[in-house]
């Protein structure tokens, strides 16, 4: 796509263009309503068809984007769906993410095919997250989900209620998003996906590294090579440096790696990963 | 001129040289090292890099086995010297092939502080190499430019003294082992007013935000800035995770310093921590390294209230 997407933290959920992924812990329903409603006025403004989906009814939910001008119109017309977390996801199951990804990426193609810019989506997906079991699961979700909005025109707020959720998921779910709300528990970094690499942007330091290894986990698969590009990476201390030295299984390849990365590798003794090597053959990011 | 002293010691030998002037340099020095490279024991020499030249010059070629370092480079923060020595027996040293060495970190000309890291420095020695294969390490003292007291320290911290050719037993020498450490005075209190904040596990971004501001204003460029900003999350980190979760932290100028202090109440049970290259396999132990590679200097001082690191850097 060519264009740096919006990242870093943010106190308000608009100005997200047609690539844009925020992730919004909330602590105050209002709070998430207007999250909401600016996501998807921005949305309108840029032509992307708009899907808000949350647990509850669909009654409920209308409510929740009832500050959205001319909603009811907007329905009528097509440009506005409101589905129950129900419709979308089967309670009780673990979902699949690349049949997940699939039902979205088909819906973003519909939208193209229907003369919008894109796909808007608001989610309000708590739920999905209530069992530990599927943590790890679900923000390996989030990554896959990132690296489509990455090169598609789609955009998603993904609305997480902090109140019911223990910090450390919370942290882990805003570290794979390139934006995420400026609150308690976003981790002081981002991991998403640029175009053909993850980007790794923030602050990376002893009490975000454990974070950053997981984030890592989810973002990078085993299976094949990613490279990592470092330059918006503002502070790393050594765990930052152990944690790329010693990234699991994920296959890193480095590129725009800082000078005092280096120099803290080598004063540590340690290995990073390789940096990228002109015309490696990197993984195309297209579904 | 001959020695009195054995020519093979057993165990980790520490002797100061008092010398007055270059020739009384060159007299305590060339010898040593000619005793050695007649008994094929490799040599470090490490000193300023106009008296290696005048040793070179003195030598006539017999020098190639030497190794040189630059101590004014090595030992600016003299914390990273025993590294450097560590480094070298690593390579050299065997039980029954000593080596020897000459360090000279101390010289006319250091600040009130630096010359109290010497001092910590050299008496640190005796601790590192206590259970040392034998080796033999003659510090130079230029008796004549050093104040007084700097002398009477490094009888302190070196069991022998060799002066006017002469060497004898320090009486004053305290023996890291048996004895408590000297060296325990409290650091001076800040000269202007420190900036001040208390921290726990949440507020390390907070520490680098005010860290990096004072350095903004102090005209610290952003490299070194962005090894004063390594070191001090490293330091607070140490403090959340040994020290009861919380530390507080002091930013201040000094004349051409910026210091960064870090007060917790957690006990540093290590005079020795972070001067040891951390091993890849270690799970702690590089905070305080990597410190002292970054910084120009580097203050740790445990008291009865708690541990003090004081990172200073030159404006």
């Amino acid at each position: 796509m060519g264009e740096v997407r919006e990242h870093g933290l943010l106190d308000r959920a608009s100005g997200l263009g047609l690539h844009g992924h925020a992730c919004w812990p909330y602590d105050d329903d209002a709070e998430m309503r207007q999250a909401l409603v600016d996501f998807l006025t921005d949305g309108l403004r840029l032509k992307q068809r708009l899907i808000y989906v949350g647990s509850g009814s669909v009654e409920e939910l209308r409510e929740d984007i009832g500050a959205l001008p001319q909603r009811h119109a907007l329905v009528e017309m097509g440009m506005l769906q409101i589905l129950s977390l129900d419709d979308v996801y089967s309670p009780g199951e673990p979902t699949d993410p690349e049949e997940q990804l699939a039902t979205y990426a088909a819906a973003t193609e519909q939208a193209l095919a229907d003369r919008y810019t894109g796909l808007r989506v608001g989610a309000k997906v708590t739920a999905l997250v209530d069992d530990p079991a599927g943590w790890s699961a679900h923000t390996r979700w989030e990554a896959l989900a990132d690296e489509y909005m990455a090169t598609h025109p789609l955009a998603a707020l993904c609305l997480y209620d902090a109140r019911a959720l223990p910090g450390e998921i919370v942290s882990d779910l805003t570290s794979v998003h390139p934006v995420a709300h400026r609150c308690g528990s976003s981790a002081p970094f981002r991991l998403y996906s640029g175009d053909d690499c993850l980007e790794l942007e923030g602050e990376v330091d002893y009490f975000s590294a454990p974070t950053f290894r997981r984030a890592l986990a989810a973002a990078a698969p085993p299976d094949r090579d990613t490279v990592l590009d470092l330059s918006r990476l503002r502070f790393g201390d050594h765990h930052a440096v152990m944690a790329l030295t010693d990234p699991g299984p994920a296959r890193l390849r480095l590129r725009n790696v800082p000078g005092r990365v280096v120099r803290i590798a080598q004063l540590l003794d340690v290995a990073l990963p390789s940096e990228e090597r002109k015309g490696d053959d990197v993984h195309d990011h297209t579904v | 001129m001959f020695m009195t002293t054995p020519s093979r010691p057993k165990t980790f030998r520490h002797e100061a040289l008092f010398y007055r002037g270059d020739d009384e340099f060159i007299a305590g020095t060339v010898p040593f090292i000619r005793h050695a490279v007649t008994a094929n024991e490799p040599v470090l020499v490490s000193v300023h890099p106009d008296k290696a030249e005048r040793i070179k010059a003195e030598l006539n070629g017999e020098s190639d086995a030497l190794q040189f370092i630059d101590m004014p480079a090595l030992g600016h923060n003299p914390a990273r010297i025993i590294p450097a020595w560590r480094e070298f027996l690593a390579e050299n040293l065997a039980v029954g092939s000593p080596v020897r060495g000459i360090g000279e970190p101390v010289w006319p000309g250091r600040s009130g502080e630096e010359l109290a890291e010497c001092r910590r420095h050299e008496w640190l020695l005796n601790l590192a190499f206590a259970d040392s294969p034998a080796w033999w390490l003659l510090c130079p003292y230029d008796a004549e430019g050093l104040p007084e007291e700097v002398l009477t320290d490094a009888c302190a911290t070196h069991p022998h003294v060799v002066e006017g050719g002469l060497t004898r037993s320090s009486d004053s020498y305290c023996d890291p082992i048996r004895d408590t450490d000297p060296f325990r005075d409290p650091l001076p209190p800040p000269a202007t007013d420190p900036e001040q904040l208390t921290f726990t596990r949440d507020d390390l971004p907070d520490i680098r935000r005010v860290v990096a501001r004072h350095a903004e204003d102090a005209g610290l460029d952003d490299e070194r800035t962005g090894d004063l900003l390594v070191a001090a999350t490293e330091v607070a980190t140490n403090s959340v995770r040994y020290a009861h979760g919380k530390g507080r932290l002091s930013v201040w100028r000094e004349d051409a310093r910026l210091l960064c202090e870090v007060r917790d109440d957690g006990v540093l049970a290590d005079p020795l921590a972070g001067r040891e290259r951390p091993a890849p396999s270690w799970a702690r132990g590089r905070g305080i390294w990597l410190a002292n590679q970054l910084c120009d200097l580097v203050q740790i001082r445990t008291t009865p209230e708690g541990n003090v690191v004081r990172l200073h850097m030159s404006v």
